[in-house]
């Protein structure tokens, strides 16, 4: 049962998911709560700058391709803020785009992960990421 | 003195500028050597007109006789070009005939301009000649009786005559009646002017010599054909250039088309997935919360399989008319083959034990570390055929066996499934065939991924063989490069390496 497996493996951590399709962001968000992680969403990538920089999430899953503010214009404004530079970003990319993925990992973000999103294979990626940053924090609204 | 000589300056005239023109036709296209001997001949007959226009304003004998040894000579010279310009134009002579008549012309120049009088003239009977014209109009000159050489030139003539037109109808035989026309009717008008002229000669009856007016008529036909072949040519030009811009305005058509549908086929592959995806999605999120019962849970894995089943059929068919289209691109990257063997042996053993099949692989520790390869292709191919043996096995085991065989890899993948008919072995690469028209309801699936692996596989430089054998199973053998990086001098040997079938 892959929910025992997830269970409370994000307890206390706090993770914002940008991406400008409603079902994918209710889906990578549920996944997530089920993880025991707090959730915050951003429906592009100027929502997501500023959820960023008031509440400081511990990691953030970030679509690419999305209007207003796209995640690659997102991911170079964060890294320009001395605030959010450290939050490390997963990039969320479309099937089959292989030339995209290293593109992904030259632009500053740590890993990526293609869609659709394998449950498993998210959590365990997102704990791995986790694994070298700072202790767990409560998001102050959360 | 002078009386007459407009008629042949008028020859003269016409046959010296068509000469020049086609000098000039030659110098713009010099494949077409007839233009050159043709301008030759023109000014040969040219200068045989002014020749006969000199000897009809003589005043004494002596003076004619010099006068016809020039025109005489003239008219050799013309033969030989004239010869030299049939051969060029019909292309069906026979070089011998026409070396050996060129031969016998240059002798008979050289004959007119040496001293032999009294061969080629009867001195002793000089002539003066009176000739009536229509409108009253009257030549009176002054020659020499013509005497053996005289007759053994006509004969000459007559030769070449019957040897061009000998040709001439070759030319027509082969199939360029419209070029060879007009030569067969000016060499008609040539002997009709022989006949007449040594008729004349002989005293049969009085009148002109016609022969320079049967060369005018010669230049004047041939010039017509001629310029018809330029005018042909331009014509072709022209239909050529207008059926190029069609052909470039077609050509930008469809390549707008082509542009059109893969941004149709780009979009519609994002449309169809994404509402997928969202299905998976929420029905992953439904069968996992852990709040269905049995019945339910049963029933939402029975809605997860279909949609991977129709997720999947899509992106086969976008794949493949992605290869079809030549888009879909080989993307090496550095990568570990074990590890990647590992992962898909992982993702689909579940399917296996689900089943109740055995799965065994086994990936040679003599596998490089590191390869450059393109990852995700090698996963599609061996999930497409692992996918299959599922698919066609009902009981009993399937290996997955790697193995290095010099610069190659050596896939294999063989089942104890249902097997494959000898005679239907070659068409299961084919797209949309599945073996009998009945397994499709009997085991599902589109017959469309044994195609993608196959051309998979070709565009990775490699090839995929199967052996199989009804009701004892299959083993698909898929050959490619050991690494990406090295395709292009491994290439000649990959085309006659033969698959080894691994044990």
């Amino acid at each position: 049962m892959v929910l025992n497996l997830i269970k409370d493996q994000l307890k206390g951590w706090v993770i914002l998911v940008v991406d400008d399709e409603p079902d994918c962001l209710e889906i990578a968000a549920r996944w997530l709560k089920l993880a025991g992680a707090t959730v915050l969403s951003a429906s592009n990538g100027g929502e997501g700058l500023e959820s960023a920089s008031v509440h400081a999430p511990n990691l953030i899953l970030a679509d690419l391709s999305m209007p207003v503010m796209d995640g690659w214009e997102m991911q170079r404004r964060l890294i320009e803020n001395p605030e959010t530079a450290r939050i490390p970003v997963i990039a969320v990319t479309a099937h089959a785009m292989q030339g995209v993925k290293e593109q992904v990992m030259t632009t500053g973000f740590v890993a990526h992960i293609s869609k659709p999103l394998d449950p498993r294979k998210l959590i365990a990626l997102v704990i791995q990421v986790l694994k070298d940053t700072d202790e767990p924090r409560h998001c102050p609204d959360g | 003195m002078s009386t007459l000589s407009i008629p042949a300056v008028v020859v003269a005239s016409i046959t010296i500028y068509v000469g020049l023109y086609h000098l000039l036709i030659y110098s713009r296209r010099r494949q077409h050597r007839e233009d050159l001997t043709f301008a030759l001949t023109a000014l040969m007959v040219g200068f045989y007109a002014i020749v006969s226009a000199g000897l009809y304003n003589v005043d004494s004998v002596t003076e004619g006789t010099e006068w016809q040894h020039l025109q005489f000579f003239s008219l050799n010279l013309l033969s030989i070009t004239f010869l030299w310009f049939v051969n060029d134009y019909t292309r069906q002579g026979s070089k011998k005939i026409t070396m050996a008549l060129i031969a016998l012309s240059i002798v008979a120049a050289i004959v007119q301009v040496t001293v032999w009088n009294d061969l080629t003239w009867n001195m002793s009977q000089p002539s003066i000649k009176h000739i009536l014209l229509p409108f009253d109009l009257q030549i009176t000159y002054y020659e020499s009786t013509p005497g053996l050489l005289t007759n053994l030139q006509s004969l000459l003539g007559m030769i070449i005559s019957a040897y061009v037109l000998w040709a001439a109808a070759r030319q027509y035989r082969s199939g360029q009646r419209k070029e060879a026309l007009p030569l067969i009717l000016a060499v008609g008008i040539f002997i009709v002017g022989i006949i007449n002229d040594t008729a004349v000669n002989m005293g049969a009856y009085q009148f002109i010599y016609t022969i320079e007016y049967a060369y005018m008529a010669l230049v004047i036909l041939m010039a017509y054909s001629l310029s018809n072949a330029v005018v042909e040519a331009a014509l072709m030009k022209e239909a050529l250039q207008k059926a190029n811009e069609a052909l470039t305005d077609a050509t930008t058509t469809a390549q707008e088309a082509s542009r059109l549908k893969d941004v149709f086929l780009a979009t519609m592959s994002h449309e169809l997935r994404t509402p997928l995806n969202a299905i998976l999605g929420f029905l992953g999120l439904i069968l996992y919360s852990g709040q269905l019962d049995d019945d339910n849970t049963h029933m939402a894995e029975r809605a997860v399989a279909n949609s991977e089943r129709l997720l999947n059929l899509i992106n086969n068919i976008l794949d493949l008319s992605r290869i079809a289209s030549g888009r879909l691109e080989i993307t090496p990257v550095v990568m570990s083959p074990r590890e990647l063997f590992d992962t898909v042996h992982r993702d689909v053993a579940l399917r296996f034990k689900e089943k109740g099949l055995t799965f065994c692989s086994e990936i040679d520790p003599a596998l490089p570390d590191q390869v450059v390869h393109d990852q995700e292709r090698i996963v599609q191919i061996v999930t497409n055929l692992l996918g299959n043996a599922i698919k066609f096995t009902d009981h009993g085991e399937v290996h997955l066996r790697v193995h290095s065989n010099g610069d190659r890899m050596v896939i294999e993948v063989s089942d104890t499934g249902i097997g494959i008919a000898v005679a239907k072995q070659d068409i299961i690469f084919d797209e949309f065939t599945q073996i009998e028209s009945g397994s499709t309801r009997q085991y599902g699936g589109s017959g469309l991924g044994l195609s993608i692996v196959k051309r998979l596989v070709m565009l990775m430089n490699g090839s995929v063989k199967l052996s199989s054998e009804v009701g004892r199973g299959s083993t698909f053998t898929v050959d490619l490069p050991l690494s990406l990086a090295t395709q292009a001098t491994s290439q000649s040997a990959a085309a006659e390496e033969i698959v080894v079938n691994g044990s």
